[in-house]
C-alpha cells in the first residue's frame, strides 16, 4: 500500500491502521454492486494524504474519529468524480462489471436483443417516477433492504412502492406480448 | 421471461448506452446527496432514476453508497464499542479526546437505561428496552436496546419521523445500536425493531421519543 513519501515508518503505520478499518467497511458494503477497486484506492490514497497533513503526530492520527475519516472520504471521492468529469472519463469499470452479461452469437439474435432492450426500457420510462426508480435499482440487482436504506423508507413503503412498480412492469411487458415470470 | 434474465437484459441495456460527455448526469452532489439521504424526495428519486439507467452514474453513486454506508456502520459501531467500555476507559483515565468526547455523551444515557422500565409486548414480540417510551431527549446520541430473541440471525432497529419516513436505520446481530445526535434530528420520533430468524420476522411495539434541542 502506498503512502505519501516522506513519512516515518510510525506514522505510516497509523495511517494505515485508520484507513485500512475503513476501507473493509467500504469494500464489505460496495462489493456486491461493482464498486471499482481502483477508484476505492484512489480515494484512499487521498484520505491517507488529507489525514497525513491534518495531523502532524502519528498519535494524533490514530486519535481520529472514524466521522472525520468518514468525511475525508466523501470529500475525497466527490473530487475524484468531478475531476473525472472535469477530463471527460469515466469512472473504471470494475473486473466483473460485464460477466453476467448473455453473449450473443447472431446479428438476427443481436438485433431481436436490442429489440427486447428497448421494448423494455420503453415500459419501463412509462412507469411514475417513485415506482420507476425502484424497479430500476431492483433491476440493477439491489435487494429491496438495500433500496429502503439508500432512500430511507421503511420496509412497508418500500415494499409496496416495489410491488407495483413491478406489477406496471409486468402490465406493460404484457401489452407488448412479452411474458415475464418475474416476483410481480 | 425469469427475474434473471430480465435483470441481464437491463443491465446490458443500461451498460450499451455511453455517455462520456455526460449530458444531462447529475451533478456529484446530487450523488452525493442521494447517497447521504439529503434533500426533497422527489430530487432524490430523480436522481435514483437516472443513476440507475446510466452506468457511469451508477457506479459513481455506488463509490458515494459504500463509503456512506460504511461511515453509518463505523459511526454506530463505535459509539456502542465505547459505552461498554466505559467503565475500562474510566478507569484507565484515558485522556483521548475522541473516547472522552464520546463517553460524555453517552454516559448519561447510560444512567438513564438503569431505571428503564421495559415495555413488555406479547410472548413472541421483540421487548424493546431502552430508552423507555415517551423518553424527551435534550443532548447527545441515543442508545437503543432490545431483549435477545432466540434464534435471531440478526435484528432491525428503525427510527421513523411522525409522517412514517424513516430517520436512521441499524442493522446488528446484537441487542443494542447507537444512533448519533446528527443523525436523530429533532421532533416525534417513533422506533420499533424487527428480528429476523430464519422461519419468518417478529416485530416489537412502537415507541414514541421526543428529540427537542435547545
Amino acid at each position: 500500500m502506498s503512502v505519501p513519501s516522506g513519512i516515518t515508518e510510525e506514522m505510516s503505520a497509523a495511517l494505515e491502521d485508520v484507513v485500512s478499518r475503513f476501507a473493509r467497511m467500504v469494500r464489505s458494503v460496495g462489493v456486491r454492486h461493482g464498486l471499482s477497486e481502483a477508484d476505492l484506492d484512489e480515494v484512499l490514497q487521498e484520505v491517507r494524504i488529507r489525514l497525513w497533513q491534518a495531523c502532524p503526530t502519528s498519535e494524533q492520527i490514530r486519535a481520529l474519529g472514524t466521522s472525520y475519516v468518514y468525511r475525508a472520504a466523501i470529500s475525497a471521492a466527490r473530487d475524484l468524480l468531478r475531476r473525472r468529469r472535469a477530463r471527460g472519463a469515466a469512472l473504471t469499470d470494475s473486473v466483473d462489471e460485464h460477466t453476467n452479461i448473455a453473449v450473443v452469437t447472431s446479428a438476427s439474435d443481436e438485433a431481436d436483443a436490442r429489440d427486447l432492450e428497448h421494448q423494455v426500457l420503453g415500459v419501463i420510462d412509462t412507469i411514475p417516477l417513485s415506482r420507476r426508480a425502484v424497479v430500476r435499482m431492483y433491476l440493477s440487482g439491489y435487494e429491496r433492504d438495500e433500496i429502503a436504506e439508500l432512500m430511507g423508507w421503511s420496509e412497508a413503503k418500500t415494499r409496496n412502492l416495489l410491488y407495483r412498480g413491478l406489477a406496471d412492469l409486468r402490465d406493460g411487458l404484457t401489452r407488448k406480448g412479452i411474458t415475464w415470470e418475474g416476483q410481480a | 421471461m425469469s427475474d434473471e434474465k430480465l435483470r441481464e437484459l437491463y443491465a446490458r441495456a443500461t451498460s450499451a448506452r455511453p455517455n462520456p460527455r455526460r449530458v444531462d448526469c447529475p451533478t456529484p452532489e446530487a450523488l452525493e446527496a442521494l447517497a447521504k439521504r439529503e434533500g426533497p424526495e422527489d430530487q432524490r428519486l430523480a436522481t435514483l432514476d437516472h443513476a440507475m439507467a446510466c452506468a457511469d452514474c451508477r457506479q459513481e453513486l455506488e463509490l458515494l453508497r459504500a463509503i456512506e454506508q460504511a461511515g453509518r456502520a463505523e459511526t454506530g459501531a463505535s459509539a456502542v464499542h465505547t459505552r461498554w467500555r466505559r467503565p475500562i476507559v474510566l478507569a484507565l483515565g484515558t485522556a483521548l479526546a475522541a473516547g472522552a468526547a464520546l463517553v460524555a455523551v453517552l454516559g448519561p444515557w447510560s444512567a438513564r437505561q438503569d431505571s428503564t422500565v421495559v415495555m413488555r409486548g406479547a410472548a413472541t414480540d421483540v421487548r424493546l428496552a431502552a430508552p423507555a417510551a415517551d423518553t424527551v431527549v435534550s443532548a447527545g446520541g441515543l442508545t437503543f436496546s432490545w431483549r435477545s430473541v432466540p434464534d435471531a440471525r440478526r435484528y432491525t432497529l428503525e427510527v421513523l419521523t411522525s409522517a412514517g419516513a424513516v430517520r436512521a436505520r441499524r442493522e446488528t446481530t446484537d441487542t443494542s445500536a447507537a444512533i448519533s445526535a446528527a443523525e436523530l434530528g429533532t421532533g416525534d420520533l417513533r422506533w420499533t425493531v424487527r428480528a429476523e430468524m430464519n422461519g419468518g420476522e417478529l416485530h416489537s411495539p412502537t415507541r414514541r421519543l421526543r428529540v427537542s434541542r435547545p
